[in-house]
């Protein structure tokens, strides 16, 4: 182990597979030292399956939810973690529902046998993780029923997170389209629904019919694409289509500098604003061991908290005129305006603020902010009192969504549902409350929990967000500490100007922060916030350079969205739009 | 009533003529202006501003609409049935217009006052479907085929509920022309003791134009536009002008059936100066703004929700206020016989 | 003079359509030609003053009838070459059958003849002073009551055969009671939950809520 950390914690214990399943391990599962405080530990591809089957199903274990799969090229890397550590990393994240702990479990593999066993039959949303890293890795997952790209064009060449991979359209030559290539492409898009693993058993039968929902569909919420199987009205099979939204954020990440990334997550959920940010830069001041001044996180949290209102806001508009009702998606618009003026008066910005920065956040608050804000905490609840009684009182609302989309809570943490989905199956389920970060323990709130987990309940756990959300922006607005809104360290404010005109010994550093970007210390961490819709995990990599060695985005809506086919067979058309509605996504989000 | 020319077999068919141009052309421009007041409507229950720019108010909007649908292309798409695509607007339209040849709007005001008025209607407005499926089929396209099926079942459906409340309306006048049906009203509109059937009659309606909350063969968020998804320019703008015109025609009938057709709500002598049209044409337009009160405010139903409604509610409701309307009218020896 | 032109109008596009219906290639076309055939007799039915009888016809052939043949037709793919293959088969059987009937109704027509009185009926279709509804409904509803009421058994006796026949009791979608689902409120799936800091997930159910009275208020 070459990385050398400030303050290591100690080793964690040595985990093993429960006896009845204990064969000979040539490399026992071994842990790793990490800067922040999750739990990592090295397997080999061979144990795998039995490591995740034991986490997943012993009791002392009980790490339920799988939260994430990804892998890294380690090709390129100075400051190797571990003595495992081989060409590809793969990188299994699991959580305790019960206390939110983490654990990482890493998989070494080299570049000559790019294969893992697939976790699909431990873990069912392992599926898309799985297609994901082949297709941005190469890497392969014996056994799984549909290994297809799944962000990438299935005609693309290479697999574009791998170091070796151009990330920018001028290191490669000039792109010209060929009438052949044109024809290839189009000829692509018509992929049998056998290719997209849809149930196939009654192809024959006159009854069925294949419809193409989307990419470009009135309340597919931007440029998803299911391929929907219909007997009459009722659903047979849905296949979701994603990648149409790709940008390659995660690669984007690896040529920014540390600190010039950020205005890039703000767009990975362009509903929610700082909620990308928010993870990211508590990420990167974790391995820079920043700490953030009361009032910057308190300033964090309110900001975090408008944006939870924003973006329900605009499920529960979207989600309402999705079932047909016309109205309110203005009325919440309007509302939505509102919160936005806020930010904007805060930030300068509206929907991308780009506000929060290392060490803290990038401005103080205004003059008169206050006013505002109180202004605003007299004006929402009136209006979601109104939406209450207009809303989730219909009648013809209620016939449509109650019962509909239902999933239980063992449905819910199989296909990785967080957050509010999650929520709505009686399991109380809070990042702000298991492991309060920012701040979030000194606030007082309360968490809205249903029991069905049906559509209804999903729109209405939303709605009751969002009074606990205000609750939480007032005692912001009364509690708000004085002081710096930016950390003194170096890594995150420039240096003083006095002293930078006077010695050399600190223009140098200077220069090389200000043309160069922060040296951030090797190490790696994930950091997770109870995002709008869910986990929103940022898996940083730093390899002691002044760009980030492996950006991983977790979003929750990747998750959320696997979830659709296993709740809509045997519903109604109609009652898929309900679905896709009330689960909450944001098609940038799903492909980053 | 006609002398001299108007007297022979050309001079009725001249006269009819000119009687239909009478009725059509303030017809359409009742129609968009329907479209306007629509958009009005729904603007201001959003909160909004609605057209304002073109004219006065916003004023001229219908004629910029309908300018632009002139000049747009008319797309014939791929693999669809090239004369039946262009047909079926042609047949939503037609029908629309030519069930007003019955409509009285004040006494002996129709082009043809016939005796089996009602029939007239009704079979017309059963022959609306025809415009649908045939747009459905015509184009080749799913959503548009998914979209006729929908409203078929649906207009089949809810003309049986129509049909019984069109009969217990009937079993107390007596009679099935029209101008008879209104004048049966004079002392107490069919709207009182009928109330449950207008209800129904106009829940009917609203599903019987595919109007929101049942308006799934549109079914915006699900189908995309159902079964006029392939359409564009002129093709387009005749179902949408069909739609608005069946609007009307069904605001008309509810009039007429239910609320005293051209008679003054209140028999005073400062009401009866009003003329019968205009109370007409204020009774419709109060229906029409229900028409689109509604829109503003309900989600949609889903496809089996709205069948239960018609079959399992509606229909047993209607048949059994009939059977009640009729015992009633025996038993009290009110039966009209004509 | 108007009556008459109009008669000859429709009554040649009755047949022309008519005749349509059996060449038209498209079965779609043949619906559609078969219904306008419909109109039309419809129309001519208006001519000879029987408006009952023509609205009738539009409201149950065209409005419902045809409807449900237009469904069908376009429902099912119809795969005409397969259709055709049988046409060599069966055709000697359906010429026999054919033959057969054009004789059996050329012998109708050879022997037909019209009763004495048939055309002073003919003169007045209607009674006077009555519109011709009302006397269908005297007819219907007095003297061929018995016959009017055993048609209406049978088409019911048809219809039920038929939903019994189509009838398939398959796993549909997913069934809803609306009454119960208007009847849920809020409070019963939803309880607001104060967490401990640090607290794990539970389950969370409106029992525990009962249970556990301190940490959790029902909304």
């Amino acid at each position: 182990m070459s990385v050398t950390l400030p303050d290591a914690i100690a080793p964690p214990a040595l985990k093993s597979c429960p006896p009845a399943a204990q064969p000979a391990q040539p490399v026992p599962p071994s842990p790793q030292a990490t800067t922040d405080a999750i739990e990592t530990i090295w397997c080999d591809a061979d144990h795998l399956i039995r490591q995740m089957q034991y986490l997943k199903t012993d009791q002392a274990q009980n790490y339920r939810l799988l939260l994430d799969i990804t892998a890294i090229d380690e090709r390129q890397r100075t400051h190797r973690p571990h003595p495992n550590c081989a060409d590809f990393t793969l990188l299994y994240h699991v959580l305790r529902p019960t206390d939110g702990k983490q654990l990482r479990v890493k998989i070494p593999l080299t570049q000559d046998a790019l294969i893992a066993p697939t976790l699909c039959a431990v873990f069912p949303n392992a599926n898309w993780y799985e297609r994901e890293i082949w297709d941005m890795f190469g890497i392969r997952f014996a056994g799984h029923d549909n290994l297809r790209r799944i962000l990438m064009p299935e005609s693309w060449q290479g697999h574009p997170l791998r170091k070796d991979h151009y990330s920018r359209a001028t290191e490669r030559g000039p792109f010209v389209m060929q009438a052949a290539t044109e024809q290839a492409e189009q000829y692509a898009l018509r992929d049998s629904p056998a290719l997209a693993g849809m149930i196939d058993d009654a192809d024959d039968d006159p009854e069925t019919m294949i419809i193409n929902l989307g990419p470009n569909h009135p309340s597919l919420h931007g440029v998803l694409r299911l391929v929907v199987k219909l007997r009459g009205e009722e659903i047979i099979d849905v296949v979701p289509e994603i990648g149409f939204h790709h940008r390659g954020a995660e690669k984007i990440g690896e040529r920014q500098s540390w600190h010039s990334f950020i205005p890039y997550t703000d767009r990975i959920d362009y509903v929610a604003g700082v909620m990308n940010n928010f993870p990211y830069v508590m990420g990167v001041e974790q391995l820079a061991g920043i700490t953030v001044p009361a009032r910057a996180q308190m300033i964090r949290i309110m900001l975090a908290e408008i944006f939870r209102i924003i973006s329900h806001l605009v499920f529960f508009g979207t989600m309402v005129q999705d079932v047909g009702q016309l109205s309110p998606v203005f009325y919440v618009f309007t509302d939505r305006e509102r919160a936005l003026e806020l930010i904007e008066m805060i930030c300068g910005f509206r929907m991308h603020p780009s506000f929060f920065r290392i060490g803290g956040v990038a401005a103080d608050l205004p003059q008169g902010w206050d006013g505002k804000v109180r202004e605003f905490l007299a004006y929402l609840p009136k209006r979601l009192d109104e939406y209450q009684s207009m809303v989730m009182r219909n009648r013809i609302f209620k016939a449509r969504t109650i019962g509909i989309g239902e999933y239980s809570a063992a449905e819910a943490l199989d296909w990785g549902v967080t957050g509010p989905g999650l929520r709505a199956t009686g399991i109380a389920f809070d990042y702000r409350k298991i492991h309060p970060y920012s701040g979030y323990d000194q606030l007082a709130f309360d968490i809205p929990i249903a029991q069905r987990g049906d559509c209804y309940n999903r729109v209405q756990l939303r709605l009751d967000e969002m009074r606990e959300s205000l609750r939480i922006i007032s005692q912001c607005l009364e509690q708000m500490p004085p002081g710096p809104v930016k950390s003194n360290h170096p890594l995150a404010m420039p240096m003083p100007r006095e002293a930078v005109l006077h010695d050399i010994d600190t223009l140098i550093p200077h220069f090389l922060n200000a043309t160069w970007g922060a040296v951030i210390p090797p190490g790696e961490v994930s950091t997770t916030i109870e995002a709008t819709k869910g986990l929103n995990t940022y898996h940083l990599v730093s390899d002691g350079t002044t760009q980030p060695y492996r950006v991983r985005i977790r979003t929750p809506s990747f998750a959320h969205l696997q979830i659709i086919p296993a709740i809509s067979r045997g519903a109604y058309l109609a009652d898929l739009i309900a679905i896709i509605g009330s689960i909450d996504f944001v098609m940038a989000d799903v492909d980053r | 009533m006609a002398t001299g020319f108007f007297a022979t077999d050309f001079g009725i068919l001249i006269l009819t003529l000119l009687k239909s141009l009478a009725l059509i052309v303030p017809l359409l421009i009742g129609v968009a202006y329907l479209t306007y007041a629509e958009r009005k409507v729904l603007a201001a229950v959003q909160l909004r501003k609605g057209p304002n720019v073109t004219g006065p108010f916003g004023l001229w909007q219908p004629f910029a609409d309908a300018i632009k649908m002139l000049f747009k292309e008319t797309i014939i798409p791929d693999g669809s049935n090239r004369y039946l695509f262009l047909f079926a607007p042609v047949i939503t339209f037609g029908l629309a217009i030519i069930a007003w040849a019955v409509i009285p709007v004040n006494d002996h005001w129709a082009i043809a006052n016939i005796n089996v008025g009602m029939l007239y209607l009704f079979a017309i407005s059963s022959l609306g479907v025809y415009g649908v499926i045939i747009a459905g089929w015509a184009s080749n396209s799913k959503f548009a085929f998914l979209g006729a099926m929908r409203s078929a079942a649906q207009m089949v459906s809810y003309e049986v509920s129509i049909g019984l409340v069109i009969l217990s309306v009937l079993v107390c006048t007596g009679s099935l022309n029209l101008n008879a049906i209104v004048l049966a009203q004079r002392h107490i509109w069919f709207a009182i003791p009928l109330l449950p059937m207008l209800v129904v009659f106009f829940i009917s309606g609203l599903a019987e134009t595919n109007r929101a909350p049942f308006d799934l063969p549109e079914g915006e968020s699900e189908i995309v536009a159902g079964f006029f998804v392939e359409y564009s320019a002129m093709s387009f703008a005749l179902f949408f002008l069909g739609e608005y015109a069946n609007m009307i025609l069904m605001s008309g009938m509810t009039t007429i059936l239910f609320l005293g057709g051209w008679l003054s709500p209140i028999p005073f002598v400062p009401f009866t100066w009003v003329p019968g049209p205009i109370w007409f044409i204020l009774k419709v337009a109060v229906c029409l703004f229900v028409f689109l009160w509604v829109r503003a405010t309900l989600p949609r139903f889903r496809y089996d929700q709205l069948m239960q409604l018609g079959w399992k509610v509606f229909l047993p409701l209607s048949l059994g206020w009939l059977v009640l309307t009729a015992s009633v009218l025996e038993i009290f020896g009110w039966l009209p016989h004509a | 003079m108007i009556s008459a032109i109009a008669f000859y109008v429709f009554a040649a596009i009755l047949l022309a359509s008519a005749c349509m219906v059996i060449t038209a290639r498209n079965p779609v076309h043949s619906v559609l030609f078969l219904i306008l055939a419909f109109i039309n007799a419809a129309a001519l039915f208006v001519l000879a003053g029987a408006e009952f009888l023509a609205m009738v016809l539009v409201i149950v052939y065209v409005g419902a009838v045809a409807v449900l043949f237009l469904f069908v037709v376009m429902m099912l793919d119809v795969d005409f070459a397969a259709l055709r293959e049988g046409f060599q088969r069966y055709a000697p059987l359906g010429l026999t059958i054919g033959f057969i009937l054009m004789v059996e109704i050329g012998l109708t027509a050879v022997n037909w003849t019209i009763a004495p009185a048939a055309h002073l009926a003919a003169l007045v279709p209607t009674p006077e002073h009555l519109a011709n509804t009302n006397a269908i409904g005297n007819l219907i509803y007095t003297r061929y009551m018995f016959a009017f009421e055993l048609v209406a058994l049978l088409l019911l006796v048809a219809m039920v055969g038929a939903i019994v026949l189509t009838h398939t009791d398959r796993r549909g979608p997913r069934r809803q009671n609306i009454h119960s689902q208007h009847d849920r409120t809020i409070a019963q799936t939803l309880t607001m939950v104060n967490m401990k800091l640090g607290d794990g997930s539970r389950q969370i159910t409106p029992a525990a809520t009962k249970a556990e009275p301190d940490k959790e208020t029902a909304q």
